[in-house]
């Protein structure tokens, strides 16, 4: 795979869910990106629309991790449009039964890591990057550094892997999932979220250190995060919180305490 | 720029940011710490829109858009939020937050609406397909996201519409509602502080 090609399946990866539907999700977002691909491997348009044909199926998986998918399938539609008729049909069915296997644990693998663990770790990093800069640099390049901080560490990543993703999956071909395997993925997660919750207590304790007026109202919220949780036996979600805490102070209000 | 002006230009920003949620891109430009922060630029009030932002960013994180799930949308609950409170018809933070929780909630069953509608365009591509013609699905993608877009600025121009109404409303209304919205606000950086950290500790 040369690198204009390799670049125009990557931008074109970028709209994956531009057509997501209920019925088969990210289907035609797949086509869409696989449509250099597979025009390269059928220059006659019969094959080349029956091959999009093929892509038309259920397909859903992480959008940071579907170049891997993508990769695998544009190096298995290669060796099977080089096989003969006969030999070939075994193949496509072994491509579709491939992407379908794939998808699922993809999906797992890239959620945990992006939307459960770096999205927030970079939403606490970025409040702690704001209150240091606050401190160190005035009030507009905290807020200039909270946005970048949270875009250059959330992209870094995604790039990487929607980029390198592409080049690895055409090169493991159906050995994706042995090959992932030998990455420690679960030890970045913990390490992520370790670090995550270091840097979010960061914020949560400034509140109480220099919001000194604050602090009784710091310490209620944070009470009733605690009573909520412990009632509920669940994580009660923060809109519900909010929620709750507007209806307890408009009875303290009417109560004459605020 | 007018402050009119530059209120319809960042509802139009916003909307177009949107579509960096799910539908295109995902380079988080849509997240509310980012987007609240440079609308407010726009608008003039960085503060209050960075504010308003982390709040919404820390309100939405537990909720994760995967498979068919549409929580509510941040995007659109930190633009409206910013659009209400910083725009030439101000309303009280207060106020403009829950309106804009109200936007993101709204969104969420708009989207669920286009994506119903969008499972038409797989019999489509399907009739293209077998009867040998090109299918498109490049124009059918971008397509699919003037639309939305399109959907999106409609829900902003609807709230925005009301923002006198907001505006005025929360003068009129009375105390213990006031008192109670204004102890929400105060107290929504340490609820979603509390919820950044729980959040981290969910077992994948």
């Amino acid at each position: 795979m040369d690198l204009p090609m390799r670049r125009s399946l990557w931008a074109r990866s970028l709209l994956l869910q531009s057509c997501w539907n209920f019925e088969r999700m990210q289907n035609l977002g797949l086509a869409y990106a696989l449509e250099p691909w597979l025009r390269r491997l059928y220059p006659e348009p019969g094959a080349r629309l029956a091959a999009l044909s093929r892509h038309q199926d259920f397909f859903n998986t992480n959008p940071y991790t579907a170049p891997l998918i993508m990769g695998m399938v544009c190096a298995l539609e290669e060796e099977a449009a080089g096989l003969p008729e006969d030999a070939r049909q075994e193949k496509l069915a072994r491509i579709s039964a491939l992407k379908k296997a794939s998808a699922p644990p993809l999906a797992g693998l890239g959620d945990a890591l992006f939307w459960q663990t770096l999205r927030p770790f970079c939403a606490a990093g970025a409040i702690t990057a704001a209150l240091c800069l606050w401190k160190l640099a005035g009030l507009a390049a905290a807020l200039v550094g909270m946005a970048s901080c949270y875009l250059l560490v959330y992209n870094m990543a995604a790039w990487t892997l929607r980029w390198r993703g592409l080049r690895l999956g055409y090169e493991w071909r159906e050995r994706i999932a042995t090959n992932l395997k030998g990455y420690p993925w679960q030890a970045w997660i913990k390490r992520l979220r370790l670090g995550g919750t270091v840097l979010a207590a960061v914020p949560l304790i400034s509140v109480f250190i220099i919001g000194r007026g604050e602090r009784a109202v710091a310490f209620l919220a944070l009470l009733l995060c605690l009573i909520a949780d412990r009632v509920t036996l669940k994580a009660v979600s923060p809109v519900r919180l909010y929620a709750g805490a507007g209806v307890l102070g408009a009875a303290a209000s009417l109560a004459g305490w605020l | 720029m007018s402050p009119y002006n530059a209120w319809f230009f960042a509802a139009g920003l916003a909307a177009v940011a949107e579509l960096d949620n799910a539908a295109a891109c995902q380079f988080m430009i849509c997240r509310p710490i980012v987007l609240g922060p440079l609308l407010g630029a726009a608008l003039g009030q960085i503060v209050l829109g960075a504010g308003l932002g982390v709040v919404c960013e820390l309100f939405c994180l537990e909720e994760l858009p995967v498979g068919g799930c549409l929580p509510l949308n941040a995007t659109m609950a930190a633009a409206t939020a910013v659009l209400l409170a910083a725009g030439p018809i101000p309303a009280a933070p207060e106020a403009a937050l829950p309106a804009g929780l109200l936007a993101g909630w709204t969104h969420a069953k708009l989207e669920s609406f286009l994506r119903r509608r969008r499972g038409g365009l797989n019999a489509v591509v399907e009739t293209r397909l077998k009867a040998g013609q090109e299918p498109r699905l490049g124009s059918l993608a971008l397509g699919e996201l003037a639309t939305q877009a399109a959907a999106n600025l409609t829900l902003l121009l609807v709230f925005m519409c009301g923002a006198k109404l907001l505006s005025s409303g929360w003068r009129a209304s009375p105390n213990a509602l006031r008192a109670g919205l204004h102890f929400g606000l105060g107290v929504s950086p340490v609820l979603g502080l509390w919820s950044l950290i729980r959040s981290f500790k969910v077992v994948s």
